[in-house]
């Protein structure tokens, strides 16, 4: 367990370091989950060595999205003025994305299901 | 210990059960119904910020206790190469693809998000602030920032479309004939980032990887991309 809290925090700062030194907006969460995913390839790390921290981060992922989300109460106003602009092409544009993307990569990889 | 002090500490911990509380509730009605609206964030918000307001709690007192689930969050964003790594050898065959669908699904979700706004009547920076909502909170708002969009309300749209896509994507994927858990997944964290991909964590193990390596291009593409294509755009919109 300790062993994996330190990789997923050492790629985490790592991470974060790189992204400094970048003049791009990426998050160094992004990036260090990219250096993680190297390391698990490249087997310099072992899978079974993250997997003690790595598996429940990712079971109960939605929980940590909750303290973020009501963070939405400070733009209450933002969204009383805009709200049904915002709201609308919001909603239509991420259906969209869903059936573009799903209809388009099913049809590419050849695996239809119907 | 001041007693002003114990009452801040208590009120900490008071929220950070009460946030527990909901989510393991939430994730055991989940078990029992089969419904997608029972949604840990939704419920969250929907039960916590009406509580916060009527009781004047301001979002800082409440973070106070939030700040130790909130901390989990990048952690939870680096384990995502583990379900990516599972899939080393699907990614391997299928990069081409892969890459294309998720640069498809960057272009999609900016120009749509534009255009719809445009269409309904938005003015400069709402129509700047929706460009980034399909991607990760912490892109999000760093390419909202740097193209010349309101942040606070891409992270509002960011939500809003992580919770959009998380409620509707399975039902509305399955609609529209998308059986195959890689398609599925991509289309998840293309329109619904993390948010999308872990309500697709409960799919499956393939669905997840395909969500989280979806989620992880197009935040990347969306951060290149988004400040060349967006000032053209809204140039010729407005």
């Amino acid at each position: 367990m300790l062993r994996a809290v330190f990789i997923i925090v050492a790629c985490l700062w790592a991470g974060k370091g790189l992204v400094a030194l970048l003049p791009v907006p990426i998050p160094g969460s992004i990036i260090g989950m990219l250096l993680l995913f190297l390391l698990l390839s490249s087997k310099l790390v072992k899978a079974d060595w993250v997997m003690p921290f790595s598996a429940p981060l990712i079971r109960h992922m939605t929980l940590l999205f909750i303290p973020a989300g009501v963070g939405l109460m400070n733009y209450l106003d933002v969204i009383k003025a805009h709200g049904l602009v915002l709201v609308g092409a919001c909603f239509f544009s991420t259906l969209l994305v869903l059936i573009t993307i799903g209809r388009w990569h099913d049809r590419q990889g050849g695996r239809r299901g119907d | 210990m001041t007693a002003r002090e114990a009452a801040v500490v208590t009120e900490s911990l008071l929220y950070l059960v009460l946030t527990l509380a909901i989510y393991a509730l939430v994730r055991k009605a989940q078990a029992r119904f089969k419904t997608p609206l029972l949604n840990p964030v939704l419920i969250g918000i929907a039960v916590l910020v009406p509580l916060l307001v009527a009781l004047k709690v301001p979002y800082q007192s409440y973070m106070q206790g939030g700040r130790f689930i909130n901390f989990f969050l990048e952690p939870a964003v680096v384990a995502l190469a583990y379900p990516l790594y599972q899939q080393l050898d699907l990614i391997r065959a299928q990069w081409k693809a892969l890459l294309s669908t998720c640069l498809l699904g960057v272009l999609v979700a900016m120009t749509s998000g534009l255009v719809i706004a445009w269409l309904l009547g938005a003015d400069r920076p709402v129509l700047l602030s929706m460009a980034a909502k399909s991607v990760t909170t912490p892109i999000a708002m760093g390419v909202s920032e740097r193209i010349g969009g309101i942040a606070s309300l891409t992270a509002v749209l960011v939500l809003f479309a992580g919770v959009t896509g998380a409620i509707l994507g399975p039902w509305l994927l399955t609609l529209c004939k998308v059986k195959s858990p890689q398609a599925r997944g991509l289309a998840m964290g293309c329109a619904a980032h993390a948010i999308g991909t872990a309500r697709i964590v409960e799919e499956s193990a393939e669905a997840a990887a395909f969500s989280s390596l979806a989620l992880s291009l197009c935040g990347i593409i969306t951060a290149f991309v988004a400040p060349l294509v967006v000032p053209l755009l809204t140039e010729w919109m407005l």
